[in-house]
């Protein structure tokens, strides 16, 4: 997201009238969120490579609960939109509700709005599934090639363990056969990354799935696939709809 | 002008051309910027097996109740 740009009135009053502010997400975000609000503490403190991230966001829920029950006034900023693959904001709310204390949580401009307005891609010409790349590896699901494929957090794709930076080579060819059920090698798919400051371009790089396995990925690329197949007329549904037009005149 | 004023300037303001900004603060932005640190935006997790997943929900953490018969 880009710095300046991307934010909410609504969330710069939150954060400017908040007790404290916990920040996860650029530095240079953080300097500037910090100008609304000095008692900003960085919630990037408790990442660590080789540290398993549920500890990461449990401690991360823990510090802001610290704050809450001392009765503060606390608010989250997180990177994009903090409910859009984003676990901590969730599970925080979830248990401040539980304990008796108002939370609510405010919506903010995530990556996908800005692949949307960089891409110049509607979802909602085909459709669009957006998946996180290790769950889409993990676990079977459908993907329906006449409609975008988004996977996010491919940086680490296959990371079982939770702790990594990164995966390497031999993870994103095993994605790339596993996306070879419905998308060739040959298949162009483009690399996104929204740009952090105003005077730098986003990151789009479209290259073929196959080159995806020597692609350089970052923590905040995501990737889009567009459509392998043409929409297919369910023309059952359409001659039911055609009868029930029939019928009414 | 802070650099972190001017970039929020040139995010904020669609008037603020940034072809008009001065040798000096051009320097100043690259350098705030070749300076700022990697961050992590990794915010959620998947895991294989669903018992290792993330904390639940608190109302999914009690097991349903068997019924009477």
């Amino acid at each position: 997201m880009t710095v300046g740009a991307h934010i909410a009135p609504i969330a710069r009053s939150h954060i400017e009238n908040a007790d404290i502010v916990f920040f996860a997400g650029h530095p240079l975000m953080e300097m500037w969120v910090t100008e609304m609000n000095s008692n900003l503490h960085s919630l990037q403190v408790f990442y660590a490579e080789g540290k398993d991230r549920r500890i990461t966001y449990k401690e991360m829920v823990n510090a802001m609960m610290t704050e809450v029950r001392a009765g503060k006034k606390v608010v989250g900023a997180f990177y994009g939109h903090p409910g859009v693959f984003a676990l901590p904001p969730h599970n925080v709310i979830k248990i401040a509700k539980k304990e008796g204390y108002a939370a609510h949580m405010v919506p903010g401009i995530s990556a996908e709005d800005c692949l949307y307005a960089d891409l110049g891609v509607d979802p909602g010409k085909v459709g669009s599934q957006h998946f996180e790349a290790s769950q889409f590896m993990f676990y079977q699901r459908q993907v329906d090639p006449s409609a975008y494929l988004i996977l996010w957090q491919v940086g680490i794709a296959g990371d079982k363990s939770a702790a990594k930076f990164s995966t390497g080579k031999a993870y994103r060819q095993i994605l790339v056969e596993l996306l070879n059920e419905n998308y060739p090698n040959e298949h162009k798919v483009a690399l996104y990354e929204c740009p952090t400051v105003a005077i730098r371009e986003p990151r789009i790089e479209w290259i073929t799935l196959g080159d995806f396995i020597e692609a350089e990925l970052s923590l905040i690329t995501t990737m889009l696939i567009p459509p392998s197949q043409k929409l297919l007329k369910n023309q059952s549904i359409i001659d039911r709809l055609a009868l029930l037009e029939k019928n009414a005149h | 002008m802070t650099a972190i004023t001017l970039l929020e300037k040139l995010g904020a303001d669609a008037s603020f051309d940034p072809s008009l900004l001065s040798a000096q603060d051009k320097e100043t932005l690259e350098d705030i910027i070749s300076k700022a640190n990697t961050f992590n935006a990794i915010e959620l997790i998947s895991v294989p097996d669903e018992k290792e997943s993330e904390e639940k929900e608190p109302e999914e953490e009690k097991e349903p109740e068997e019924k009477q018969s």
